[in-house]
């Protein structure tokens, strides 16, 4: 069904905004981006798995992002991409080697994401850059250290954008929760300690289409030992690290931000014990110390395979509250008072928080020598900020902003290098049985 | 996905030609076969987050699948005489529309009516249809044909959960699931638009987000992964599944079966088809009624099918109606039965919600004059749905926004029920009054007509029948409080909270001060609950409405029509029970006729009925009377409002007849049986005249005759050697000598017994004026002799008849040789 913009603005109006639904707000960007106008980014993807997909359902959500090309060994992918992206009224050009991408539309493009393996980021976008290109790099940077370093570097020599995928830092909720109420307000007075995790439950490894399969001269040609590697290279130490970095590095991030300030050290405990075929630790715990204007705070995160329980939230605790947020609100998404803070009424009424309608309860009988209404233990007071668009749409509008007005961007390379040097610890703390500590040097390329 | 999906059809199409060439063998070949998914890979059933099995994949191996796909049933649907159309209803907006009218795209056909399609043709996705923004091709998968919906013998095929897996947008997913041969779980319409089957589950969410994935059920494979497929043509309860039909009403105990079934057949025995799966639908030469039922017909007789005489009928009527007119569908009443079908109603489907609807509101028998001048019987439906201006229709979200607070006064009071629920006293359950009865909350939000009752209050609690006010008698002045009274209002208060609501009772009214106590002040409002403004808690329209609706089929009433239209703007208008409705300037609501309004109808063929309860078996006057329904009876515009003013037609308006001079006509069947006996008295004088007048001149030409000499001579040598003859033959070769007669005596016998007659003939012609009693005995022999004859000859006689006249022709026999030896005798002895 074809629906141009007119027709769309019309049925919307007439429906009073109920039909105004994020798809239909992806068909309009896509014909507003079709139109070329000049504030149009062309773009690439390289990487077109899940995650290159995810990225991609919220470009087509952005006002004139235009893709390009897609790029991606497994053709499966590839087809998959150019299918779903001309279904948005954009034509793009598919190729195995990005390369060749970069030698053919090179010239076109403004920005590139790469949503590629771990261990190739670092090779992908420092010939992105090298061509002239502003790049979103999704987390983890590398799992090497110095091929992350080599990403910043690169961007500062080329003076190119590098965007780190750390999506939360974009999150208006989350923006909300830190920089409003936990910096600026101090709503939670001192923050002593946090806490995280990303919990999943039990699962087998990631299949493929066997007609799809690729050849195994070309997975070698690209460094893949297998197919199955291929499909779950976030298992493998070659090709990432692990769980604890997959999952871990979002909300690790997290701490930095609060605590505005790097770890001084960590000690871990995991290992691989549940999937015994698989590189990395299925489950790892750890603690990190901070060193902060107010004295000592330590972090407890952990990351399970085999439970999902608790899923995934985070929670900074300090001596007058909590806030417990999740990038999903329904699993995170308010402040608790503790109960010898002053009232938050004031900081509701500013709408910094929304106000809390206090249980009511009552005996049967007033006669009695005491009040015995009572009331029930202050509850939770959720966030006011919600966020309507998918969770990584924010970081990328920060992202394709930065190119057109210069907004600064919310997780430059140089932030995202300083979370790589706190998660990647963690599986060397894992691996020695040992505190790890950091120096400031650490955390600056 | 159409173009490569036609590009694997092709080519195991190809591959399958030859195979599926039929060998003679009237066995169906067991179907142990191993199973292929969509991309043509053998299933194998243990592997997790498998493919759901493709029948068309599976079925292509062997059968010619795009041939196949080019039946009735799919790729040729809709050719020849029109069908039921799809139906579109939203029973919450009032509508029902054929679908035709809607320009639904792939996707939402696939969606709203795939829960009733055996798969493929219009279900499939063109290249097109895969840039449809709205579609989610890529996650569903395509719904192809199911074979195993007709052909799957098993128990275990279900139309149940084939629906529900469309539902849930498992379109590849769902001929797997109704098959049984495995459990599939998940939702593809949870399932964000870049997921595909080979990214699996979201390792985060196990509950909502789950995608779809099929559990085979192991049990069912053998050791090569081969499953067992109780195949074979489909069975009556394969066909029913989507073209069954149900008066309204009837007990099931109660609802006749088609004559074939009972006799019987099975669909298939006549709506067959070959390999390409282009259906018979009892309209060509080969198969339809006249050919099985009528003497000249192509299979007349077929499967004992009985040969239709209709003796006394006149022709005309074959040439002015259909067979079905008299044999098919519904006897006529005064009004058409209203029906549910299961396309249109959603019959068949089965599970814990309800899933079949009131709507559309379909009616049978209706007589109407069909494209080739035949009055046929159909059924009939009459389109409703908003309109504006132009008389487009209205966008359904348009719609549902006026809607709100309108066309959901059930779910609206439900919803105070609701709300009440929660602190409803121990052992008691809120209940609505209105109208003389009880109403409950029911498990979708809505009510349910429970009893009648007198009136207690608007809102009661319901304690095993006992009912009490919700509002309590309560005096915040009386010596002693009384607690208990203000402790439930106050609950009932809190219970709509946040929005403030107060009690009126005994010209106080009562709402909640800054303590949370009651406090009371003067109205002189009637008792009951209102918002702090003034408006009742149980808005009156609202309640009108379910007083109207509730326990109704219809869906509003003429209050909220006015409503509507109020809300949709100037202009606008409802197409509904054969009739446009508007707003005049003054608000009120008018209707005229629009071409818009007019009904749909499609013929029906079933269900036959048997010969004796066929219209016009058991009198000419079931259609030709002054107040038959066949021609007479009112047709009454139904739908979804309840209103005076549907349209009302008579039955002779749909078969372009002249009403006046067919109620003449109907009044010249009341003296036609004093017309029958008149012209028969008539008749039988002019014979009797005509007897006495011709008679004694057939005599005088006898005996003119007799005066003739010269051919006797030879005649008697004829006859007596016929005689002779005959008897020799008949009596030496057959019986009593022998038990019959037969071989070259009989074929002497029967040739020689044409001389004889005929010379017999000449004999009395000559001589029979002034015969003696020898010759009368032998003319009168003669004639049982000959008449035994000719009546075996005839397909008159059964086996009991034809014995019997083979005696009877033995004793004519020997009293004829007797009476001609006699007159033998007499000749010589003159």
């Amino acid at each position: 069904m074809e629906m141009n913009r007119n027709q769309f603005m019309q049925s919307a109006a007439v429906a009073g905004g109920v039909l105004a639904s994020m798809r239909a707000s992806a068909v309009e960007n896509a014909l507003l981006a079709a139109k070329k106008n000049p504030g149009q980014l062309n773009i690439a993807l390289i990487g077109a798995g899940a995650q290159g997909r995810i990225l991609t359902e919220s470009c087509l959500r952005i006002p004139d992002i235009r893709f390009v090309a897609v790029c991606d060994i497994w053709n499966y992918s590839q087809r998959y991409s150019q299918r779903y992206l001309k279904k948005y009224g954009q034509e793009v050009a598919v190729y195995e080697d990005y390369k060749e991408m970069l030698a053919a539309e090179g010239d076109k493009l403004d920005a590139v994401l790469v949503a590629s393996p771990d261990w190739v980021h670092a090779e992908h976008t420092n010939a992105c850059l090298e061509a002239g290109l502003h790049v979103y790099c999704e987390k983890e940077m590398s799992n090497s250290l110095e091929q992350a370093a080599s990403m910043v570097r690169t961007a500062k020599r080329t003076g190119k954008l590098l965007q780190i995928g750390h999506q939360r830092r974009s999150n208006p909720r989350y923006i909300h929760a830190i920089e409003k109420l936990i910096h600026q307000e101090k709503l939670l007075g001192s923050v002593t300690t946090a806490s995280a995790q990303w919990n999943r439950a039990k699962a087998e490894d990631i299949g493929w289409p066997k007609r799809y399969e690729i050849d195994a001269t070309t997975l070698d040609a690209y460094g893949y030992n297998s197919m199955s590697e291929f499909r779950n290279w976030r298992w493998f130490k070659k090709y990432g690290g692990g769980p604890i970095v997959d999952l871990g590095s979002h909300q690790i991030d997290l701490f930095e931000w609060v605590w505005q300030t790097h770890p001084v050290s960590v000690i871990a405990s995991g290992g691989s014990d549940y999937y015994t075929h698989r590189e990395w630790y299925d489950n790892v715990m750890c603690i990190y110390e901070f060193e902060t204007p107010e004295g000592v705070a330590r972090a407890f995160y952990e990351t399970q395979t085999t439970t999902g329980h608790r899923s995934f939230s985070e929670a900074f605790r300090g001596t007058e509250g909590t806030i417990e947020i999740a990038e999903v609100p329904q699993r995170g998404n308010a402040a608790l008072r503790e109960a010898h803070a002053k009232e938050w009424d004031s900081v509701a009424a500013r709408g910094l928080i929304k106000p809390v309608v206090e249980a009511y309860s009552k005996n049967s009988t007033k006669d009695v020598s005491v009040d015995v209404r009572v009331t029930e233990a202050a509850g939770s007071w959720p966030l006011p900020i919600e966020l309507t668009k998918p969770a990584h749409q924010p970081h990328l509008e920060n992202f394709f902003n930065a190119i057109r007005f210069g907004t600064p961007l919310n997780c430059p390379g140089e932030k995202g290098y300083e979370t790589a040097v706190a998660v990647l610890a963690v599986n060397r703390a894992v691996a020695s049985n040992q505190k790890i500590t950091f120096s400031a040097s650490d955390f600056h390329v | 996905m159409k173009k490569a999906l036609s590009f694997l059809i092709i080519c195991s199409s190809l591959c399958a030609v030859a195979s599926s060439e039929y060998d003679g063998s009237r066995t169906v070949p067991v179907h142990r076969i191993p199973l292929l998914d969509e991309e043509g890979s053998p299933i194998i059933p243990t592997m997790k987050d498998g493919l759901p099995f493709s029948a068309t994949m599976t079925c292509g191996v062997c059968h010619d699948i795009d041939t196949i796909h080019r039946g009735t049933h799919f790729g040729g649907a809709g050719e020849g005489r029109p069908t039921e159309p799809w139906i579109a209803v939203d029973e919450a907006q009032g509508v029902q529309l054929p679908a035709d009218r809607l320009s639904l795209s792939t996707w939402e056909f696939t969606k709203q009516f795939g829960r009733h399609h055996a798969g493929g043709g219009a279900l499939m996705p063109s290249d097109e249809d895969m840039e449809d923004v709205e579609a989610r091709w890529d996650v569903s998968g395509s719904v192809e044909m199911n074979c195993l919906a007709c052909h799957n013998q098993s128990h275990k095929q279900d139309l149940s959960e084939w629906a529900r897996q469309i539902a849930r947008e498992n379109f590849r997913w769902a001929a797997t699931a109704a098959a049984g041969i495995g459990d599939v779980g998940g939702m593809a319409s949870r399932m964000p638009d870049w997921w595909d089957p080979y990214m699996g589950g979201s390792p985060d969410d196990s509950t909502y987000r789950v995608p779809p994935a099929v559990d085979y059920d192991l049990t069912q494979f053998d050791a090569k992964h081969r499953i067992w497929f109780d195949i074979d043509k489909p069975r009556d309860q394969n066909c029913l599944q989507c073209h069954s039909t149900y008066p309204v009403g009837v007990e099931r105990v109660d609802v006749h079966v088609d004559v074939h079934t009972a006799a019987g057949l099975s669909c298939v025995s006549c709506h067959k088809n070959g390999e390409d799966h282009i259906m018979k639908r009892g309209l060509d030469d080969t198969m339809s009624c006249a050919a099985c039922h009528m003497e000249e017909g192509a299979i007349a007789g077929e499967a004992g099918a009985p040969i239709a005489y209709h003796k006394g009928m006149p022709p005309i009527h074959f040439e002015k109606m259909t067979c079905t007119a008299c044999h098919s569908g519904l006897s006529p009443a005064e009004e058409p039965h209203r029906i549910r079908t299961s396309r249109a109603n959603r019959l068949g489907i089965y599970g814990r919600a309800q899933w079949f609807t009131e709507s559309p509101h379909i009616v049978e028998p209706v007589y109407v004059r069909n494209d080739e001048g035949k009055i046929e019987p159909r059924r009939m439906m009459w389109p409703a749905y908003w309109v504006d201006a132009d008389r487009e229709p209205i966008a359904e979200a348009v719609v549902a926004v006026a809607a709100s607070g309108v066309l959901d006064a059930a779910e609206q009071l439900g919803g105070i029920l609701g709300r009440l629920s929660a602190v409803a006293p121990e052992g008691s359950v809120p209940r609505l009054m209105a109208g003389g009865a009880l109403y409950g909350r029911n498990v979708d939000g809505g009510l349910d007509r429970l009893r009648e009752a007198d009136w207690v209050a608007d809102l009661v609690w319901d304690a095993d029948g006992g009912l009490t006010p919700v509002l309590p008698v309560f005096d915040v002045t009386a010596d002693e409080i009384d607690y208990d009274a203000e402790d439930a209002i106050l609950a009932v208060m809190e219970a709509f909270e946040p929005r403030v609501i107060v009690a009126v009772r005994d010209g106080k009214r009562f709402e909640k001060d800054a303590d949370g106590y009651l406090k009371a002040t003067a109205s002189d409002l009637p008792a009951g609950w209102y918002g702090v403004d003034g408006e009742p808690l149980l808005r009156p329209n609202l309640m009108r409405a379910v007083v109207d609706l509730v326990g109704d089929v219809r869906q509003l009433n003429e209050e909220q029509l006015i409503t509507m239209l109020n809300r949709l703007g100037a202009g606008s208008g409802y197409i509904a029970n054969g009739r446009l409705f508007t707003l005049t300037d003054q608000g009120e609501l008018t209707d005229q006729r629009d071409p818009l309004a007019e009904p749909v109808s499609w013929a029906l063929g079933h269900d036959v009925r048997s010969i004796p309860s066929s219209i016009g078996a058991k009198s000419c006057r079931e259609c030709h009377a002054d107040d038959a329904p066949f021609l007479f009876g009112s047709v009454t515009a139904t739908g979804p409002l309840m209103t005076d003013r549907s349209a009302v037609k008579q039955m002779v308006e749909f078969q372009e007849l002249d009403d006046d001079y067919h109620r003449l006509f109907g009044l010249t069947f009341e003296i036609r049986t004093v017309y029958k006996k008149a012209l028969s008295t008539l008749l039988g004088i002019l014979i009797l005249v005509g007897l006495a007048l011709g008679l004694p001149l057939l005599k005088r030409l006898l005996e003119r005759m007799r005066q003739v000499e010269s051919p006797m001579k030879w005649v008697g040598v004829i006859f007596g050697v016929s005689m002779v003859v005959l008897t020799i033959t008949g009596f030496i070769f057959g019986w009593p000598v022998f038990s019959a007669l037969h071989g070259l005596p009989l074929l002497i016998h029967v040739g020689v017994g044409l001389l004889y007659a005929g010379s017999l003939v000449a004999w009395v012609m000559l001589r029979g004026v002034g015969a003696n009693r020898w010759l009368w005995l032998l003319l009168i022999s003669g004639i049982v002799l000959i008449g035994s004859v000719w009546l075996a000859m005839f397909p008159w006689l059964g086996t009991t008849g034809q014995l019997a006249a083979i005696v009877v022709h033995r004793a004519a026999a020997i009293v004829s040789v007797i009476a001609a030896i006699r007159l033998f005798m007499q000749s010589r002895s003159k």
